[in-house]
């Protein structure tokens, strides 16, 4: 029994030792003084599903002109089910990577959906630690607010 | 005792002769033509959600490029200046025209096809237009097109009608009124396909450019890869 405990222990922390060293998240590096102007914006969520609010972090929000006057929105959203036991439990549910869909829906100025090519629901993977950035462009140049949908693939 | 074992005999019989009945019933139902995420994709071709997809990054790339911005806002100047010289030297110009002469006019013109496959390439370049034409950035014209995009015969056509007696001529189309083209929209389409024993991969590249045609600048250009990758089953083709 002794010697059963003695060698049991070590190979266990031997395994958990090469599980942790087994995680495939990314690593960011950044320029930290940014020099580009701030075009984030207040934002208004409901939420609907709570483990996508958790696994999936909206980090910022911006809208701002484009080059040719139409109103471009981008939504910067990052993979936080990182770690050795959330990846496990991920890869067992077939959640990593995290696919998750999108679809942005553009209103004018008197607050009406507009239809048009531009709004499709896509796909995206995102891997644990990854930030994606959700982006779409105006349709019209009188299209100022947008809606972004999103929700976990099926 | 007959009874029970008839009653008992009969009800399962019955549950599995509906539970068949449903298994073989066909159903079809209504899909949003744009959700990407449902639709069903081709293993080894086109699908419908290719050309969505390929129309949304386009169109959302065209929309926000500082170069065809540029080349917009060079064509409303010049546009402007035009215009001003026409109504000075007296032409005729329709409201219609002059609402609208800041804009370019686009021309869908060909793209090629360089897989082995059957593609109709108006399954984009439709969708861009529409995209480019409701961005209020141009016009576009019916009257001319390259090979495999749509021309509207009744343009022409409404010049015959002035054979017809029965047509009130004060309603007649003039000739020497359809506008030449200022941009045309061109492109390339090519496949490539990969296979490691039951691993797929599927791509298209679509290779678009817009031209200038009265310079033969290219005034925006854009590559995009679409790919798509699928494991074969242990069993089956």
């Amino acid at each position: 029994m002794k010697h059963g405990r003695k060698t049991l222990l070590p190979a266990v922390g031997v395994l958990l030792l090469l599980a942790t060293g087994c995680q495939n998240t990314v690593n960011t590096v950044e320029n930290a003084d940014k020099s580009a102007a701030s075009t984030t914006i207040k934002d208004k969520r409901f939420v609907t599903d709570g483990f996508l609010r958790n696994r999936l972090l909206l980090r910022s929000v911006r809208l701002a002109p484009g080059a040719s006057g139409n109103m471009v929105a981008e939504v910067a959203a990052t993979n936080v089910r990182t770690g050795f036991f959330s990846e496990l439990w991920s890869s067992l549910t077939g959640e990593n990577p995290y696919p998750v869909d999108y679809k942005f829906t553009w209103q004018n100025a008197d607050g009406m959906t507009v239809e048009t090519p531009l709004s499709a629901w896509r796909t995206v993977q995102v891997i644990p630690g990854e930030t994606v950035y959700f982006k779409s462009v105006a349709p019209t140049p009188d299209c100022r607010d947008f809606i972004l949908n999103v929700k976990e693939s099926e | 005792m007959k009874k029970l074992t008839a009653v008992t005999a009969v009800i399962p019989a019955g549950c599995a002769a509906l539970a068949l009945l449903a298994g073989c019933a066909t159903s079809s139902e209504y899909v949003d033509a744009s959700d990407t995420t449902i639709a069903v994709k081709n293993k080894d071709r086109m699908s419908s959600s290719d050309w969505v997809i390929i129309s949304q990054e386009a169109g959302n790339a065209l929309l926000s490029s500082p170069l065809f911005a540029e080349y917009l806002e060079a064509y409303r100047i010049d546009a402007e200046k035009a215009l001003k010289k026409a109504e000075a030297a007296g032409e005729e110009l329709s409201t219609r025209e002059k609402m609208t002469a800041m804009k370019p006019l686009l021309m869908l013109s060909t793209i090629q096809n360089n897989t082995s496959e059957h593609i109709d390439a108006k399954l984009m370049t439709e969708r861009l237009r529409e995209v480019l034409f409701n961005s209020g950035k141009v016009r576009f014209t019916t009257y001319a097109a390259g090979e495999g995009q749509s021309i509207d015969a009744a343009t022409a056509a409404a010049r015959q009608l002035q054979n017809d007696p029965n047509v009130k001529k004060r309603t007649l189309m003039k000739k020497g009124k359809v506008n030449a083209y200022d941009l045309s929209l061109a492109g390339v389409i090519i496949k490539q396909t990969a296979q490691d024993g039951r691993a797929n991969e599927l791509s298209y590249t679509f290779s678009l450019t817009l031209t200038d045609n009265n310079t033969g600048e290219g005034v925006w250009a854009y590559t995009k890869e679409i790919k798509r990758q699928h494991m074969q089953g242990g069993f089956g083709w």
